[in-house]
């Protein structure tokens, strides 16, 4: 098939904005949760920062 | 992976020997370049071999498609449109933690593999490659504020 292959929500979710935009929030509250004395968020952050990084690498393939 | 772990192992000399103020101003300084060339405020080259694995590779004998994965995925053979990659490894070895780094590596590899699944889910025909050149001003940008934002946020939780 060629083409596009979605349609709708589903296709508009695919956007490349999807994935910063979850980023950020993921970060943001990784942030949040970075305040002294709360839960660790070291992990969360550390595996965002990679995401972000390999995202914006890949190019557009 | 093996980047990550190397990069984390080669980063426990400095981890010890230098205190983490020091460490955290350097690679805030690295930050802030990084930041400044993914918006756009200036632009430099960044370390990359800037050659592509050759398709014929996968398919050789048994080992090919690991072969194609080592070499794209450790740099050898490849492109770097972004400098964050570049940062998330000085992150390693300066203010990342080892037991962290294993972490930072495999957001890495998913976010690498993020983009050619949703680009494969859009369509067949290649339209995708719009898509992102149409977005990519925007995108850019808020990829470094998460990467640089999380790496940071990161290294404030480490300190205390």
């Amino acid at each position: 098939m060629r083409g596009p292959k979605l349609r709708g929500a589903a296709r508009r979710a695919l956007h490349p904005l999807t994935p910063a935009l979850a980023l950020l929030g993921v970060v943001g509250a990784g942030a949040a949760l970075a305040v002294p004395g709360t839960a660790p968020s070291g992990p969360l952050l550390a595996v965002a920062a990679g995401c972000a990084a390999g995202f914006a690498n890949s190019g557009s393939t | 992976m093996l980047v990550a772990c190397v990069a984390a192992v080669l980063g426990a000399l400095p981890q010890a020997l230098v205190p983490l103020p020091m460490r955290a101003a350097l690679f805030g300084a690295a930050a802030l370049v990084v930041l400044g060339r993914e918006i756009g405020f200036w632009r430099f080259r960044v370390p990359e071999n800037a050659r592509l694995v050759p398709e014929e590779v996968q398919h050789r004998a048994e080992w090919g498609a690991l072969q194609f994965g080592f070499e794209m995925g450790t740099g050898m053979r490849t492109y770097s449109p972004s400098a964050l990659p570049h940062l998330a490894l000085a992150a390693v070895v300066l203010v990342v933690p080892l037991p962290v780094a294993p972490a930072v590596a495999a957001g890495f590899a998913a976010g690498r593999l993020a983009m050619p699944v949703m680009s494969n889910g859009w369509s067949d025909d290649g339209s995708w490659t719009e898509v992102w050149s149409a977005a990519e001003r925007v995108v850019r940008p808020m990829l470094a504020f998460a990467c640089v934002g999380a790496l940071i946020a990161g290294t404030v939780t480490a300190w205390h």
